[in-house]
C-alpha cells in the first residue's frame, strides 16, 4: 500500500473521499488498475504523470462520468453504489470537474451558463431565477478572479479563451455544497496573473475545509500549491507523498521518464547572423515590415532560416494572429510578410485543427506534401509511404503501423504524426502553434531535437508556447503584447524568469478602447434586419395598394400568413438545437388533412390522431439521439410517411373544415384585426417558452450537447422535448391551414419545410450553435409570405415569387455577413 | 465461424457499397420470386433507371463530401431548367446536340459556382444557399416554360437514353463513363483526397496548405456540371420538359448517397456505393409497383425505409 503522507495531525482532517482498488479496462488497455486514493478535508492534491498514465479516466470515476469495473468508493464515510452513481449525484455529494475542454455553451450568457449548471438552486418566476443566477455568477467570478473585467450579462461567444476558462472555474465553485474540486489542467489557458489569484483562491478555500485534485503537466505550479502529490504511471500510482518529499527533478524521475533536458550548447549558426554572406542555407528568410492587422499592430520582424524563434506573451497578446497571418497572410497583411521559403503549421489543438479522423497515420501524415502539389495530380495507395516510414520510425510512434487510424494514438503520438506531417511537407518555415499542450515530457522532449535539428538544416522554426521553460531551447524570442513586439530576447538572455518579466512590458500601449465593450448602435446580428426588411415588405406593398392598410388587407395579408408563423416557430426549436426538420411541412399536410375530415366527422378519434402524431414527433427526437443519426435524413424520411399517410386517408384536395374553426378564425374582435391578436399571442408564447428555464436549457444543448449531459440534463429528454414543441407548433400551423383554406390538401404545405428554414435563418437564427430568435422567426415568415402580394401588387408575374423570395434570403445573410465584419 | 463473421464485418466496414450491393439483389430475387417472373430483364431496366438517378447522385456527392451540413438541394432546379434549355435548344435537331449540352452543362456549372460564392465567400450555410439558388430556379422555370412548345427530342439522344446494344443499354455505358471518371478523381487524384480532408476537419485541411475555398467551390461546380447532365439526359428519355420534373430526385439524390455508404458528415464517400444506393432506390419503387401499393403507401414504406436504412447502417462519426 502506498504510504499516506499528511502534513498535520491526521485526526484534526476527516477523510472526505476514499477510493480502494479502482480498476478500469478498455478494449485493449488497462486505463486504471488498482487505484486507491484517500482525500481529506481541507487537502490539495497534485495528480501527475505522463499522458496515458491514467489521471483523466481516474478523474472520470471520481466524477461518475465513467463506471470502473472493479473498485470501492466512499464519500463522506458512505459507500457509492456505481450503478447509481452519475456526474449529477457526484455534484450532489460535492464533487465537481473543471474540464481541459470547456464545457459551456457559448450561446448563452455567463450568468445563463451558471444557471444551467446549478439549476435547482435558481427557482421562481422568470425575472427572479435570472436575477439570482446573475449575482451569483458576478460574485462568484469576483471572488476567484478579482478585477476580471467579465460582464456576467454578455454571451460567452464574446468572451476570450482565458476569460471563459475563468468562468469555468467560477461556475464549478458556485455550489455550496463544494467539497472536492477536481482541476484539469486549469491554468493551461490562462495568464500568470490569474494563475495567481486561482492560487490564492485555492489556499482559501482549502483554508474551509473544500478539498482539491489538481492535475497539470506544470510542475512548478504544482510544487507550490499542492499538499501532496500522486503520480501515475500506466495506470497505477507509482508514488505519493508530501509536496516536501519531493521536487520537479525527482517527480519527473518517477513519473517513468529519464530527462536529460540539457540546454541546447550550440551558439548562433551561420545563418541567423545577419551578414555572414549568402550561403545557401540562409535562403529561407521571413520579414514582417510594418504588420497591422485586426489584432496586430507595428510589426517588424526579420528572420533566417537556421534558427528557433519563440513568440511569447501573456495570454491573448496577438501570439496565434501572427502565427496565422505569417501562414497565410491576407488582405494588406500580404504586403507586409515576405516569406521565402514554403511554409507548414503545426497546431497543438490537435482535435480541432490538426487531425484528420477517418484517416490513417500515414494519410495523416502526407496530405501536406499532396496539398502542396495541388490539382487533380494522380496518387495512389502508395504515394509518399516511404517518408512517412521513416519519420514514423524517427519520432517513435507507438502504433500498430503507419496504417493504423489516428484516432487510435494518444495525444503525444498524435502531435508526432502532425509534426511528420510538416516534415514531410518539406517547409522550410515551420510555425510551430503550442505543439507540446497535453503532452507528456518524454515525448516533449523528443519534439525539441526535432525542432533543433530541423533549424540546424536551415528551416526556420517560429515557435509559440504557453509554456515559458520552453523558450529557454529558442535562439531567440519576442515577446508580444497587445498585439505588438515589446521585447526582443536574443540567446544569452533568455531563461523563464526574464521571460515571464517580458510579459509584463508595455503596459502603456494598452489600447484604450479594448475595454470597452463593443456596442454597436444598430444590432445587425438581432431582429433589426428581419424587421426592416418585413417592415419594408410590407410598406411598399401598402403604398402600391392601400387597402393593404386596411382592416380586411391586415386580414387577408397576415391571416394567410399565420401557417408560415407557426411552421417557422415549430423549425425553429429543431434549429435552436443545431438540427434541420425537413418534415414540418409534410406533417402540416397531415394535420391539414385530418382536421378536415376526422376533425368534422369524428372529433375524439382526430385528437388522437393529433396526439399520437405529437408522441411520433417526439419520437423522431428520440430516434436521432438514441442511434445518433443526422435530423435531416432522419425527417426526410419521415416527411414521406406524413405525406403518405396524409394521401391514403385524402388522395384528392378535398374535406371540409369544422364549422367552429372557420367561426373561431373569423371571429371579430373589437378595434384590432383578430388575426393580429393570433400572431400576437403565439409570438409571446413562443418568446416566453425560449426564454424560460427549460428553454434555457434548450439552447444550451443546441449549442454544447455534451456540457449540458454532464451538468445531469438529460439529451434524449431535451431532443425529445424540441421535437415536441416543435410538433406543437406544427399542429396548430396544420389546424390553421385548415381554417383559413378551409379544406384539406396534402400538397398544400409541403413548399412551406424549406421556407420556414429561410425564415428562422433570416430572422437571425445559425443553423448551428444554438442561435435562434422567435420574434425574428415571425418576421421572417411574414416577410417571406407577403412577397407574393407585393409582386402582385407591381403587377409582376408570381411567376417570380420563388426568385424574389431566394433573392432576399441571400440579401439578408449578406447584410448580416456585412454587419458582423464591421463590428469586429 | 467466428473469424469468418469478423472478417466479413472488416471487409464491409472497408467496403460500404456491400450492403446497398446486397439489398438491391434481395430485392431483386424477392421480387422475382413473388411475382414469379424472376429474370434479368428486370434488372436491367430497374438498373437503367438507376443509370439516371446516379449521374445527379454522383454530384450531390461530392457537395456532401465537403461536410458539415453540406448539401445541394439545387439539383432539382438544376435538373429541370436543363432539361428545358436543351430541349428547347436542341429542337428535335441532332445537328444542335453539342449547342444543347454545351449550353445545359455550362448553366449547370455556372449556378454551382454560383453556390459556392455564396457559401465560401457570404458565409451563408450550404443548406440556404442551394435552397436560394433553387428558388430561383424555380422561378427561371415557370417563365421558360411560358409558350414553351417542344416535345420532342433529337434522335441521337432518344438512342442514347433509351437504346441498347446487344441487350445492353447505352445509358450504362455513359454513366458507367461518369461514374468512372467521378471514382478517379475522388480516390486517385490530389483533388480528391483535399476533399476528403476538408470534409473531415475543415481547420485541420486549411492549416496543413488545402487551399479548402478552391476545393470546395469544384465540388458544387461538379454538381452543377452532373446535374446539368441529367437534366438533358432525362429529357431525352421523356421527350421534353415539364415543371417540377427534378423534384423527386432532391431526396433520392440524397438517399441514394447515404444507403451506399457515404458518410453525411462528410470526409468518407464511395461512387460505387452510391450506384448501386440509386439501383437500390429504383428497385424499392418498382417492388412496390408490382405489390400494387398505392401512392400513398409507397411514400410510407419509402420514408420507413430510409429511416431503417440508417438506423441498422450509420456508423457514428468518428469523433476523438
Amino acid at each position: 500500500m502506498e504510504s499516506m503522507t499528511v502534513r498535520e495531525d491526521p485526526a484534526v482532517r476527516v477523510r472526505l473521499l476514499s477510493a480502494e482498488g479502482l480498476s478500469k479496462t478498455y478494449v485493449s488497455t488497462k486505463a486504471v488498475q488498482d487505484v486507491s486514493l484517500s482525500i481529506s478535508a481541507g487537502e490539495v492534491i497534485g495528480l501527475v504523470g505522463a499522458n496515458g498514465a491514467g489521471k483523466s479516466t481516474l478523474m472520470r470515476i471520481l466524477s461518475g462520468v465513467t463506471r470502473p469495473d472493479s473498485g470501492t468508493l466512499e464519500v463522506g464515510g458512505l459507500p457509492i453504489r456505481w450503478d447509481e452513481y452519475s456526474p449529477s449525484r457526484a455534484a450532489a455529494l460535492g464533487i465537481r470537474v473543471v474540464y481541459q475542454e470547456l464545457s459551456l455553451s457559448t450561446n448563452l450568457t455567463v450568468y445563463e451558463n451558471f444557471y444551467v449548471e446549478h439549476a435547482a438552486r435558481y427557482r421562481g418566476p422568470f425575472r427572479k431565477w435570472r436575477e439570482e443566477a446573475r449575482k451569483a455568477a458576478r460574485a462568484r467570478l469576483d471572488a476567484v478572479f478579482p478585477g476580471n473585467g467579465i460582464d456576467e450579462r454578455q454571451s460567452l461567444s464574446a468572451l476570450t479563451i482565458a476569460q471563459k476558462q475563468m468562468v469555468e472555474i467560477a461556475r464549478a465553485v458556485d455550489d455550496p455544497g463544494l467539497r472536492i474540486l477536481i482541476l484539469d489542467e486549469p491554468t493551461s489557458s490562462l495568464g500568470v496573473e490569474q494563475t495567481e489569484q486561482l492560487k490564492t483562491y485555492i489556499w482559501g478555500r482549502r483554508a474551509q475545509g473544500v478539498s482539491f485534485i489538481f492535475i497539470s503537466h506544470r510542475l512548478n505550479e504544482v510544487m507550490t500549491l499542492v499538499d501532496r502529490v500522486v503520480v501515475m504511471q500506466n495506470g497505477q500510482v507509482k508514488w505519493s507523498g508530501a509536496v516536501a518529499d519531493t521536487d520537479e527533478e525527482d517527480l519527473v524521475r518517477r513519473m517513468g521518464e529519464t530527462v536529460t533536458r540539457e540546454r541546447s550548447s550550440a551558439g548562433p549558426r551561420a545563418c541567423s547572423e545577419p551578414g555572414t554572406g549568402a550561403s545557401e542555407e540562409c535562403s529561407v528568410r521571413l520579414t514582417i515590415r510594418g504588420l497591422r492587422t485586426h489584432g496586430l499592430r507595428d510589426i517588424d520582424l526579420d528572420l533566417r532560416g537556421g534558427s528557433i524563434v519563440g513568440i511569447g506573451g501573456l495570454e491573448g497578446s496577438g501570439q496565434r494572429d501572427l502565427l496565422r497571418t505569417v501562414f497565410a497572410p491576407s488582405g494588406s497583411a500580404a504586403r507586409s510578410v515576405k516569406r521565402v521559403g514554403r511554409v507548414a503549421y503545426v497546431t497543438g489543438d490537435r482535435k480541432k485543427e490538426g487531425l484528420f479522423p477517418l484517416w490513417s497515420i500515414a494519410e495523416n501524415a502526407v496530405i501536406s506534401s499532396l496539398a502542396r502539389q495541388g490539382g487533380i495530380r494522380p496518387v495512389g495507395r502508395a504515394t509518399g509511404q516511404e517518408s512517412v516510414r521513416s519519420w514514423y520510425d524517427r519520432l517513435k510512434v507507438v502504433a500498430a503501423g503507419p496504417g493504423a487510424p489516428i484516432t487510435s494514438l494518444s495525444g503525444g503520438n498524435q502531435q508526432k504524426v502532425l509534426i511528420a506531417r510538416a516534415m514531410i511537407s518539406d517547409a522550410d518555415i515551420v510555425i510551430l502553434d503550442d505543439p507540446t499542450r497535453g503532452v507528456d515530457i518524454q515525448t516533449k522532449l523528443q519534439l525539441y531535437e526535432i525542432f533543433r535539428e530541423a533549424a540546424d538544416k536551415g528551416k526556420l522554426i517560429l515557435w509559440y508556447s504557453t509554456e515559458d521553460e520552453e523558450f529557454e531551447i529558442c535562439d531567440e524570442v519576442h515577446i508580444l503584447r497587445y498585439g505588438t513586439v515589446v521585447r526582443r530576447l536574443s540567446k544569452g538572455e533568455i531563461d523563464k524568469n526574464s521571460v515571464v518579466n517580458a510579459y509584463f512590458t508595455g503596459e502603456h500601449l494598452k489600447p484604450e478602447a479594448a475595454a470597452a465593450a463593443k456596442v454597436s448602435k444598430f444590432d445587425v446580428s438581432g431582429i433589426g434586419i428581419p424587421l426592416g426588411a418585413m417592415l419594408l415588405v410590407y410598406v411598399v406593398s401598402g403604398i402600391l395598394t392601400p387597402a393593404v392598410f386596411s382592416q380586411f388587407g391586415i386580414t387577408l395579408l397576415i391571416g394567410g400568413s399565420i401557417p408560415l408563423i407557426l411552421a417557422t416557430l415549430a423549425q425553429m426549436w429543431v434549429i435552436g438545437l443545431s438540427m434541420i426538420d425537413l418534415s414540418v411541412g409534410a406533417f402540416m399536410g397531415l394535420v391539414n388533412v385530418i382536421g378536415a375530415t376526422l376533425l368534422e366527422t369524428n372529433p375524439p378519434a382526430a385528437l388522437a390522431c393529433y396526439a399520437v402524431m405529437l408522441l411520433a414527433y417526439a419520437g423522431l427526437g428520440a430516434l436521432i439521439h438514441l442511434r445518433q443519426i443526422p435530423a435531416i435524413i432522419v425527417t426526410l424520411g419521415a416527411s414521406f410517411i406524413w405525406t403518405g399517410i396524409a394521401y391514403t386517408i385524402l388522395s384528392m384536395p378535398g374535406g371540409k373544415a369544422p364549422e367552429w374553426l372557420t367561426a373561431f378564425y373569423n371571429f371579430q374582435f373589437p378595434v384590432i384585426p383578430f388575426v393580429l391578436v393570433i400572431v400576437g399571442v403565439v409570438t409571446v408564447a413562443a418568446v416566453l417558452l425560449h426564454r424560460s428555464r427549460y428553454g434555457t436549457v434548450l439552447r444550451g444543448f443546441g449549442n454544447n450537447a455534451a456540457a449540458l449531459e454532464r451538468s445531469g440534463w438529460s439529451v434524449l429528454k431535451a431532443y425529445m422535448a424540441g421535437y415536441f414543441l416543435s410538433g406543437v407548433f406544427g399542429l396548430l400551423g396544420g389546424i390553421f391551414v385548415t381554417a383559413v383554406t378551409t379544406g384539406a390538401d396534402a400538397n398544400a404545405t409541403l413548399s412551406y419545410t424549406l421556407l420556414t428554414v429561410a425564415a428562422v435563418v433570416m430572422g437571425g437564427g445559425d443553423l448551428t450553435g444554438g442561435i435562434v430568435s422567435p420574434l425574428g422567426a415571425v418576421f421572417g415568415a411574414i416577410t417571406l409570405s407577403l412577397i407574393g402580394a407585393l409582386l402582385g401588387f407591381l403587377n409582376l408575374s408570381t411567376n417570380l415569387v420563388a426568385a424574389v423570395q431566394g433573392a432576399i434570403l441571400i440579401a439578408v445573410l449578406a447584410l448580416r455577413l456585412i454587419g458582423r465584419r464591421r463590428s469586429v | 465461424m467466428n473469424k469468418v463473421t469478423a472478417r466479413f464485418r472488416a471487409f464491409a466496414e472497408a467496403q460500404r457499397w456491400i450492403w446497398a450491393a446486397g439489398g438491391s439483389f434481395l430485392l431483386w430475387l424477392g421480387m422475382g420470386l413473388v411475382s414469379s417472373r424472376l429474370n434479368l430483364e428486370s434488372l436491367v431496366s430497374n438498373s437503367m433507371s438507376a443509370a439516371f438517378l446516379a449521374i445527379a447522385a454522383i454530384g450531390q456527392m461530392y457537395v456532401i463530401s465537403c461536410g458539415r451540413g453540406a448539401i445541394d438541394l439545387s439539383i432539382p432546379g438544376v435538373i429541370t431548367i436543363t432539361a428545358f434549355l436543351s430541349t428547347g435548344i436542341i429542337n428535335a435537331q441532332d445537328a444542335n446536340i453539342l449547342q444543347g449540352v454545351a449550353v445545359s452543362l455550362a448553366a449547370g456549372a455556372l449556378v454551382g459556382l454560383a453556390n459556392g460564392i455564396i457559401i465560401l465567400f457570404l458565409e451563408i450555410p450550404p443548406i440556404i444557399a442551394t435552397l436560394a439558388t433553387g428558388y430561383v430556379l424555380t422561378s427561371a422555370s415557370l417563365i421558360y416554360n411560358e409558350g414553351f412548345r417542344t416535345f420532342n427530342s433529337a434522335p441521337l439522344l432518344v438512342t442514347l437514353t433509351r437504346g441498347r446494344f446487344l441487350g445492353v443499354p447505352f445509358m450504362f455505358l455513359v454513366t458507367g463513363l461518369l461514374a468512372l471518371a467521378a471514382w478517379w478523381l475522388l480516390k486517385r487524384t490530389v483533388y480528391g483526397r483535399s476533399l476528403t480532408a476538408v470534409g473531415q476537419n475543415v481547420e485541420a485541411a486549411a492549416l496543413s496548405g488545402v487551399r479548402v475555398r478552391r476545393v470546395q467551390l469544384a465540388a458544387y461546380v461538379i454538381s452543377g456540371l452532373f446535374s446539368g447532365a441529367m437534366g438533358v439526359l432525362l429529357a431525352a428519355r421523356v421527350s421534353g420538359a415539364f415543371l417540377g420534373m427534378g423534384d423527386s430526385y432532391l431526396m433520392e439524390t440524397i438517399g441514394a448517397v447515404v444507403i451506399g455508404g457515404t458518410l453525411i458528415f462528410g470526409g468518407r464517400s464511395t461512387v460505387l456505393g452510391t450506384l448501386f444506393g440509386c439501383l437500390f432506390f429504383v428497385i424499392i419503387v418498382t417492388a412496390m409497383q408490382v405489390a400494387g401499393f398505392d401512392v400513398g403507401v409507397q411514400k410510407i414504406v419509402k420514408g420507413v425505409l430510409i429511416i431503417l436504412v440508417l438506423v441498422v447502417a450509420t456508423e457514428k462519426p468518428v469523433r476523438n
